[in-house]
């Protein structure tokens, strides 16, 4: 490396800015465009050479550090005086290298394979996944990402939860745009009300990492990120699927996004409808899969004032009906079983963002909410025909009125390297649930204020800490009947939830990260609270116990990633271990046929202490543009500390006594997924996807009273197939046309109980029998 | 009558022409030579098929006629994939995409040469708008609205 300085000319010496010529050179050839940079004590000046290699620059005279970037050649840096003598013919020369080129990276945003630079480890699902899943709502993408599971928990109505890490879907937050305006209502059925086509991706993160989502965020957060608008494009679809071979699920959908040329407003509309005949399974006239008719429509609208602000507006409309159970045809009083719904929700929020002229200052400002009105019918004949019977069922007709607000206001700091994010949400959920025949009510209001405090520290390059606060005062008044139980809640507290999330990197590819967090739950009904089931041929109502206290967790979790390129493969590795403790956890317990009707009554209970722990993995290798291969899943206990008593004998029956348990009923040990797809044209890919569930201990009133027997389920492959072929019939105008089956080996429970007093919980593992499914998509489609 | 078609037939040719009138893309082959013969203001204009807001560029700006006339009229344009694998002659020296069957999203030499930053990744779309002398005046990492286009390129 030599640095030529030539003395040409002698100058008086100036303090203002001088022009300085020069050329870059190597074996006195020039080298055209080279970036020349001259860093002073203050300021520092950048030049780049023209195709003769010759630069200018204006700057003062003095000392400076010169740094040359050329292709092809060596970083050049070197100490470099700059005076009057020498300003007009510098010459640099540079050094060939061989060893290769100092890297220029392009944004990983094309990634087949998640890079994960963030301190807390989040999963996303999007678009190709959904795609290749063929899933038509939410629920059916989630199990392909670890620690998920979504679980159907009634054959009458079909209500789904998605299980994280184990533990049921009340330990979850469920975000819409990341905004916490899925009730416990919601929570019931709003997973299979969803639609994937609003969706442009699912984002997963298990365990309480992150001080911004709310404590009761124990087993993690399910964020539901709908589509946002960029080219202008259009798009109509219709699939139909045939549940084992004959019963017909069809859907229409359309999208559209117009944005304006200046990107400063934009706005997408969507609409699907969805029609499902109900399916029954084996022959006994009930349905093992609900009739549904699902539409929804709705908008995402934004505009900027200015460059550094945004104003937000989304709002979805659905309507939703669902009946299972027998004669469908027949008003639902007239029925043995019905159990119908008629779901009326709107969900919208607005949002106006800005930031300061330095783009390191950021401030949110949003107001989301969510309203359902609600007709239901939970109940039936139940097999009997007398009068009794009748009245009854004439009085099972209920409403439902819920409403879910979060306001908030968000500020973040982007320091050097660090990130500061404080806020404070102020979150309403009000819900009122009735049904004159039985006396059933709940009346429940949740009032929760939630401060938050979160740094982001990265001292170095290799570590990163996100340490975090978060405080929350809520306020639970609720009053709960049945029958003539009546319960209430009426609570106020107050607690602080640190949560810390440490990551390391060993090297470019290995990042170690570890974590703790607190939640804390309210006593409050939460979604299978809201759940009305059915067996003996009566009703089964859940109620709060009295003096329910606050649930109490502590998660730690540790994780190993290895994310590395080799070349055009891509692959990433990730092994999380994870350990959760529950303190008083809410558990349910039935007590038996204790309302006069005989009607079966859950009590939600505080239960033993209960840890769940376990390992999640995921293995992701994609060789080419052409193959991706994404294989997960997760091993894992969930068990009490003492035995749990599940059901309580009422000692009416020498024959039955108390039931206890010593691990958590409807989770497997082991379930994982996988997903790959062979893209090898532009025109046609092909996917392989599949879902393992574990056996596990699966809960079956056996009598009358309530007791119960506890079953072991099989375990369950779920093997779907996809292929899809792409048409590129002009530049505005595609073609995509899809065809495969779902749960090719048709993986299925085979033991379902029949009949009018049938017990409808009582229901497990994959959600579709094999199906059939075909699918076109015309439009301007990118 | 004929006349009336013949009228009507120019017409509708003009206001087809006008148009079909498109920004003038050249290659970096065809560049130097139109440098040597007369210098003029250089566009370099860099994209990748995966980059939405390219695209958008694509259909929203450079379809813009007032951005057309004023590019044709005084600008060289060029429009390059930063993932092409083409090998580039150019000033006498050879251009080619080094990480090609080495890297997922394999980045040319040409867009490493105009386009990179340092301590920053290229970000598409990028624009590069060079002087007669081919010296980068500016660069730009980000979506240019018609409007922000066209005064880019009068100042310039």
């Amino acid at each position: 490396m030599r640095l030529l300085v030539l003395l040409l000319f002698v100058n008086i010496c100036f303090a203002q800015k001088s022009k300085v010529n020069g050329k870059i050179i190597v074996d006195n050839d020039p080298i055209a465009f080279a970036s020349i940079k001259f860093i002073g004590a203050n300021e520092s000046y950048t030049s780049y050479s023209n195709k003769d290699g010759f630069f200018s620059v204006d700057i003062p005279l003095g000392d400076y550090q010169l740094l040359v970037k050329a292709l092809g050649f060596k970083l050049k840096s070197s100490a470099i005086k700059v005076t009057a003598q020498n300003k007009n013919n510098l010459e640099i020369e540079m050094i060939v290298d061989l060893l290769g080129l100092d890297e220029v990276v392009v944004s990983a945003t094309r990634n087949r394979v998640n890079k994960k630079e963030a301190p807390i480890i989040v999963n996303t699902l999007g678009e190709k996944l959904i795609n290749a899943t063929q899933s038509l709502a939410v629920s059916e993408s989630l199990n392909f990402s670890p620690g998920v599971r979504v679980e159907n928990n009634c054959q009458n109505c079909g209500f789904t939860q998605v299980r994280l890490n184990g533990l049921d879907g009340s330990y979850s937050q469920i975000l819409v745009n990341s905004r916490a305006v899925f009730s416990a209502l919601n929570s019931v059925y709003g997973l299979e009300q969803i639609p994937t086509q609003i969706i442009d991706k699912v984002e997963i993160v298990r365990s309480g990492g992150s001080a911004l989502f709310g404590s009761n965020a124990i087993a993690g957060t399910v964020n539901i990120i709908t589509k946002d608008p960029v080219l202008n494009s259009w798009e109509v679809g219709s699939y139909l699927g045939l549940v084992d071979g004959d019963t017909p699920d069809r859907v229409l959908n359309f999208n559209t996004s117009i944005v304006s040329d200046d990107l400063k407003t934009g706005a997408t509309f969507y609409g699907i409808h969805r029609n499902r005949d109900e399916w029954d399974a084996n022959n006994d006239g009930f349905t093992e899969m609900v009739e549904l008719k699902n539409t929804t429509f709705g908008t995402k609208v934004y505009y900027k004032p200015t460059d550094a602000s945004r104003l937000t507006l989304d709002a979805t409309v659905l309507n939703e009906y669902r009946r299972g159970g027998d004669r469908l045809d027949l008003a639902p009083h007239l029925t043995d079983i019905t159990e119908e719904l008629e779901h009326n929700t709107i969900m919208g929020g607005i949002s106006y963002d800005f930031n300061n002229e330095k783009n390191n200052k950021f401030y949110s400002i949003y107001s989301s909410v969510q309203y359902t009105d609600r007709d239901s019918y939970y109940g039936g004949l139940g097999g009997g025909r007398t009068a009794q019977d009748s009245l009854t069922a004439l009085n099972a007709y209920g409403v439902t009125k819920d409403l879910a607000l979060a306001n908030g206001f968000q500020f973040t700091s982007q320091f050097k390297r660090d990130v500061l994010t404080s806020g404070i949400e102020y979150n309403i959920s009000s819900t009122e649930d009735n049904i004159v025949g039985y006396n059933r009510l709940v009346d429940q209001d949740v009032h929760a204020v939630g401060v938050y405090g979160q740094y982001e520290w990265k001292p170095n390059e290799k570590f990163s800490a996100l340490i975090g606060t978060r405080l929350d005062h809520i306020n639970v008044d609720g009053i709960y009947q049945v029958g003539d139980i009546e319960r209430g809640v009426d609570i106020s507290q107050t607690t602080v939830n640190p949560r810390v999330t440490l990551a390391y990197k060993i090297s470019d590819n290995i990042k170690l990260r570890g974590g703790y967090a607190r939640g804390f739950r309210a006593p409050q009904a939460f979604n299978e609270d809201l759940h009305i089931s059915s067996v003996g041929g009566e009703p089964q109502f859940v109620i709060l116990s009295d003096n329910l206290e606050a649930e109490f967790s502590n998660a730690f979790t540790g994780s190993f990633n290895f994310t590395k390129d080799f070349n055009t493969t891509q692959t990433n590795f990730l092994l999380e271990g994870f350990y959760t403790s529950l303190e008083n956890p809410f558990t349910l317990v039935s007590t038996g046929a204790q309302l006069p009707n005989g009607s079966i009554v859950e009590e939600v209970r505080n239960g033993e202490g209960a840890r769940v722990y376990g390992t999640n993995f995921e293995f992701a290798v994609s060789p080419s543009k052409k193959w991706l291969f994404q294989l997960g899943g997760t091993i894992q206990s969930a068990e009490f500390n003492e035995d749990q008593i599940l059901f309580e004998a009422d000692g009416s029956n020498p024959n039955e006594s108390d039931i206890l348990i010593s691990e958590f009923v409807r989770n497997p040990n082991f379930y994982g997924y996988f997903n790959s797809n062979w893209t090898p044209h532009e025109r046609f890919s092909l996917s392989v996807t599949g879902t393992y569930t574990g056996e596990m201990i699966v809960p079956f009133v056996v009598s009358d009273s309530g007791f119960l027997s506890l079953n072991e389920s099989p375990s369950f492959f779920d093997l779907n197939l996809n292929a899809e072929t792409h048409f590129d019939v002009s530049e505005d105008f595609q073609l995509t046309l899809n065809a495969g089956v779902k749960n090719l080996f048709n993986s299925f429970q085979d033991d379902f109980d029949i009949g009018p007093t049938r017990d409808s919980d009582y229901v497990y593992g994959p959600a579709l029998p094999r199906t059939f499914f075909v699918g076109i998509k015309i439009g301007k489609l990118h | 009558m004929r006349i009336l078609i013949v009228i009507t037939l120019i017409f509708c040719t003009t206001l087809v022409h006008g148009q079909d009138e498109k920004v003038n893309w050249l290659d970096f082959e065809q560049l130097e030579e139109a440098l040597k013969k007369q210098p003029k203001k250089v566009m370099v204009y860099f994209y990748a098929d995966w980059c939405a807001y390219c695209k958008k560029m694509d259909r929203s700006v450079f379809t813009k006629q007032d951005v057309i006339a004023l590019l044709n009229d005084n600008y060289y344009t060029i429009k390059f994939n930063v993932e092409s694998n083409d090998t580039i002659q150019f000033g006498g020296k050879t251009f080619t995409n080094k990480q090609f069957g080495k890297k997922r999203n394999p980045i040319h030499q040409i867009p490493e040469y105009l386009a990179s930053r340092q301590n920053a990744e290229i970000e598409l779309p990028a624009t590069i708008i060079l002087n007669e002398d081919f010296e980068i005046k500016k660069r730009f990492y980000r979506y240019i609205s018609p409007t922000e286009m066209l005064s880019i390129l009068k100042q310039n």
